[in-house]
């Protein structure tokens, strides 16, 4: 799915399209944005969850060899997405299957088992009710209905027929595990309640849990939702901070900056032929994580906001990545600030090194990474295919090559001349793998341009350092981490009835608001804590 | 609501394991005996490669390194004086083989990335959506028809050979617009899937008819119970229409050699210098499928869009694919570099060969003739992600469907006509009984490809 850009992009054209809406739009305004009443855990969060269920030990090899087995989900931006969370053939036999032997799993390990299994009373009927209701509490993230306790009552009774294991209890509770492991009420997080109105306590309580933990919401967070704290935003708001200074939405946290910028093609950072002998084979690795502990720290260890990402030098080097900044190399990780000729996030040598051929950079790749990734400007399709272009004259800058296939006077005027090529231009002090340069060849490295804004402005630029600052200071710089950062908590694509809201915290993160200041924002939101759909 | 794997022309081992799983060395001499007189059903198989090939491309100075010198009876050409060119890799089967040449996926459509473009049309002749990486395609595609009319219930094999790379990845297969459905990579979880659906032991079927019964009654109430968004409702009819029993399984077998060799098959999904390896192994276990009747259908998508898989000739390690298709090594602009070009066809000669395994499995089954074997790629020309004169390379004939032995020349044509004569040469037909000549969205001129057509 396409983000909205708050800031309506212009055509890519030589000139404006149309004039860009005003700031102050009375058309823009917060509206109903269509919510699913059905999201499908993705295998990680089911993973999490039946590890925190049955109290199982965090990297369980058994419940992680499952969740890798599970047929995959298409593609998506982030893998929060609702849409391409769906229940298919194949994925629902991987479910049935690891239902089955999860069943067993739990309980023929007695130290496993008294982890979790509840105490029953001595009697049939108390032991069936106990368990059903205790477990199914846990497992459907709510209370049972009646019926539902009618139904899984009766599985547990029918335990001896329905499995080969002959202790009744037992018997009965592994047949109630299996089911309720393939129930949709596990599999989905429903949401009950009518158009229009709030979650309830246990469908806010497992949103919370799922957005900042990716996993069933923990014993503080049922309580609250039962005392009706959760109603407020006061409650919501302790509960967030509670759930934010955890290690758990550190890892989601991670996980959407490595979606974010695609750091797993970072670490798929490859020069072959012989050409940097010097490069270990942990290259990659180590510039994608050279990124992902950047941006850990600013968001999560200094509680800082966009700005600082666009703009710290603050690092963490190691043997590979320390010479690429002109620093001597460290043993194990360590915290530095880069030099001058450095700043934040896209003068990073990862972004450089894998955005580049062999010796040569790419501006062309490193410009639509800034404009689509880091600011959201809407670019259009490129054309499907595209005629060969003709050999450089020999003694080109890249540079120079770019502007003369795709610059002024090209089919690439608009499009490369005004978006993309000056954003890659910003950075053509990084050479292929990331190293500072005043030179390409025998020429000086040339990297002032102008880039276009969304809103038809120009940005004057000398060099990357300089762009990230200016770029810092822009609100359709905050818009775009905003409105991704919500996307991949909601999860779901930002529409237009969004545009209100994201342009509110955009403001508040130009104004120095902190990431996670950000976030607390937009779980307290309305959007977040009642259920809608796009109005007809 | 059970299914019955009902096949007419039913081609299954009597033969059931008890228990646990029997090796049973695999002999031809256990086929039915009707098998081996009476003619198979036609099936079809996909086996897909990702960046084009090296064929002629002027502007970078490239010659023809793929196709044969001429048109008409291939003859003993492969064998001798198109050696030179990757389709000699298919020499084996010449007699078996129609390579078609000039046959088109459309261009226009301007989906912004070659990658997705010639991938989400290949097998659905459906406009793809907009959306660069994200793109996908609008319409279902020949393995999905298959499959719904010949075996609803079964889904069509679906294997995807490489890493998957978080760009562009599946994009052959779908249900319907824009519901992509994704491969599996190791072979051995498609197998026990095959042969395990249903079990000797009495209490787990029970169970599962149970839990299905009450799965389905949730289901239900959960859809009656709300008022629900479009999305939402998709959501659970598709996840309604999974919940169902296998009826019993066929007691078809790998022999053992194979059984050894995909036990173990899920630690070599990542590894490029192993692709070959798996991609053999996923085709030996669609060859089994298909010998055994457990589908009608099955795509074999051999690395995503714009595959980076690093391949090894003469045990050396190529830089990635994607950016050997691009000839400087590059993601980006592409520029000639002779080189490239060359491993580019070393890269098409081991597909040939991969192609050329299957066709193996398939006539060791005796099922070649009966199958429409079909190796495709996104792209005809890589650096400049031209979709004229795709390669499409028909192995098999579909119960004499389709010529054989043969070049033809398709013309210009687009390739939905040859989709149609799949689906017929398969058996599929129009309610009224007519041919297909119509699938896919009808952005071309309908008809078969009455060239390819014995």
């Amino acid at each position: 799915m396409r983000f909205l850009v708050v800031l309506v992009a212009v055509g890519c054209t030589n000139q404006l399209d149309k004039a860009p809406p005003p700031v102050d739009d009375p058309t823009l305004d917060d509206g109903p944005v269509a919510t699913a009443r059905f999201t499908r855990l993705t295998h990680e969060q089911w993973q999490n969850s039946v590890i925190d269920i049955f109290r199982l030990a965090p990297n369980d090899a058994v419940i992680q060899g499952w969740a890798a087995r599970f047929a995959i989900d298409p593609n998506s931006r982030f893998d929060t997405q609702v849409d391409v969370l769906r229940i298919t053939s194949g994925l629902w036999l991987d479910y049935q299957a690891a239902a089955e032997d999860i069943a067993i799993y739990v309980m023929s390990d007695q130290a496993r088992r008294e982890a979790w299994f509840p105490q029953l009373p001595a009697d049939a009927p108390g032991q069936r009710d106990t368990f059903v209701r205790t477990i199914g509490a846990r497992l459907f993230r709510r209370p049972l209905t009646a019926d539902e306790m009618t139904v899984y009552g009766s599985m547990f009774d029918r335990g001896l027929e329905l499995t080969d294991w002959t202790i009744p209890e037992f018997a009965g509770a592994r047949a109630v595990l299996q089911a309720m492991l393939q129930s949709p009420h596990f599999l989905y997080r429903t949401v009950r309640v009518a158009l229009g109105a709030p979650l309830t306590g246990y469908e806010r309580a497992a949103r919370l849990s799922y957005s900042l933990w990716h996993t069933t919401p923990d014993a503080t967070l049922i309580d609250a939702a039962e005392a009706g704290r959760l109603a407020t935003p006061e409650g919501i708001k302790e509960q967030v901070a509670r759930l934010v200074a955890d290690p758990r939405a550190r890892a989601v946290m991670r996980s959407f900056h490595h979606q974010l910028w695609h750091l797993g093609r970072v670490e798929r950072t490859v020069k072959t032929d012989g050409l940097y002998p010097e490069l270990s084979p942990t290259f990659g690795a180590s510039v994608a994580e050279e990124i992902a502990r950047f941006a850990e720290h600013i968001v999560m260890d200094a509680g800082l906001g966009v700005a600082d990402l666009m703009t710290s030098r603050v690092a963490f080097v190691n043997g590979d990545t320390a010479p690429l900044y002109g620093l001597p190399p460290p043993s194990g990780i360590t915290q530095v600030t880069l030099p001058a000729d450095r700043a934040g996030l896209i003068t990073r040598a990862g972004f450089s090194a894998y955005y580049a051929g062999g010796t040569t950079t790419n501006p062309i790749q490193r410009g639509v990474f800034i404009n689509l990734d880091v600011i959201c400007s809407e670019l259009p399709e490129p054309p499907t295919s595209f005629p060969a272009l003709p050999a450089p004259a020999s003694g080109m800058t890249v540079r120079e090559m770019v502007d003369a296939n795709t610059g002024v006077g090209t089919c690439g005027e608009g499009c490369h001349s005004d978006f993309i090529n000056p954003a890659g231009f910003a950075l053509e002090h990084y050479d292929a793998i990331g190293r500072y340069r005043d030179l390409d060849g025998t020429a000086p490295v040339n990297a002032a341009a102008s880039i276009k804004l969304a809103d038809g402005r120009s940005l004057a630029f000398n060099d990357g350092v300089e762009l990230s600052t200016l770029l810092a200071d822009e609100l359709q710089t905050h818009a775009c981490y905003v409105q991704q950062l919500m996307s991949y908590l909601y999860g779901r694509s930002v529409v237009a009835n969004d545009a209100k809201r994201v342009r509110r915290l955009a403001e508040a993160s130009l104004a120095g608001a902190s990431v996670v200041e950000l976030v607390m924002m937009m779980l307290v939101d309305d959007a977040f804590l009642s259920y809608y759909e796009v109005a007809p | 609501m059970k299914f019955l794997r009902s096949n007419p022309v039913s081609r299954r081992f009597i033969i059931r394991a008890a228990g646990a799983s029997l090796a049973l060395p695999f002999l031809p001499s256990l086929l039915p005996r009707r098998a081996r007189a009476a003619v198979a059903p036609a099936s079809v198989v996909v086996f897909r490669q990702a960046n084009g090939v090296q064929t002629e491309f002027a502007n970078f100075g490239e010659p023809e390194r793929f196709w044969p010198r001429n048109y008409g009876p291939l003859g003993t050409s492969l064998a001798d004086v198109d050696a030179d060119r990757a389709v000699s890799e298919l020499r084996d089967f010449a007699d078996h083989l129609l390579l078609i040449r000039r046959l088109d996926i459309p261009n226009e459509y301007g989906s912004g990335c070659g990658h997705t473009h010639g991938l989400n049309q290949l097998l659905t002749a459906s406009r793809p959506s907009g959306g660069k990486s994200m793109s996908l395609a609008t319409g279902e595609s020949i393995d999905n028809r298959i499959a719904r009319e010949l075996h609803p219930g079964i889904e069509p094999i679906t294997f995807f050979c490489g890493r998957r790379e978080g760009y562009i990845d599946d994009g052959l297969s779908y249900r319907g617009p824009m519901l992509l459905r994704t491969g599996e990579r190791d072979p051995q979880k498609v197998y026990e899937r095959m042969t395990g659906g249903s079990s000797s032991q009495n209490h787990i079927d029970l169970s599962r008819a149970s839990i299905n019964d009450v799965v389905r009654d949730e289901l239900t109430t959960l859809q009656n119970s709300s008022t629900l968004s479009f999305e939402d409702r998709e959501r659970l009819a598709l996840h309604l229409e999974a919940v169902r029993e296998l009826e019993v399984t066929l007691g078809c077998m790998a022999d053992t050699m194979t059984l050894q060799a995909l036990d173990g098959a899920a630690t070599l999904l990542d590894t490029d210098a192993e692709v070959e390896r798996v991609a053999r192994l996923q085709m030996d276990v669609t060859a089994l499928a298909l010998a055994c009747g457990y589908v009608r259908a099955a795509t074999i998508q051999m690395g995503g869009g714009g595959s980076s898989t690093q391949f090894v000739v003469n045990g050396a390690t190529l830089p990635r694919y994607h950016g050997i298709s691009h000839r400087n090594l590059t993601d980006g602009t592409p520029s000639a570099n002779a080189e490239s070009a060359l491993r580019h066809h070393q890269i098409d000669r081991i597909h040939g060969r991969l192609f050329a395994h299957l066709l193996g499995r398939l006539q060791t089954y005796g099922i070649l003739d009966s199958t429409v074997a079909m190796w495709c790629a996104d792209m005809a020309v890589g650096p400049a992600h031209w979709f004229t004169s795709t390669p499409f390379i028909i192995a098999g004939s579909g119960n004499g469907y389709f010529k054989q032995g043969q070049v033809i020349d398709a013309a210009g044509q687009a390739h939905n006509r040859l989709l149609n004569t799949i689906l017929n040469a398969v058996g599929l037909r129009n309610t009224d009984g007519t041919l297909i000549e119509n699938f896919g969205d009808g952005g071309r001129p309908p008809g078969e490809l009455a060239a390819a057509k014995a």
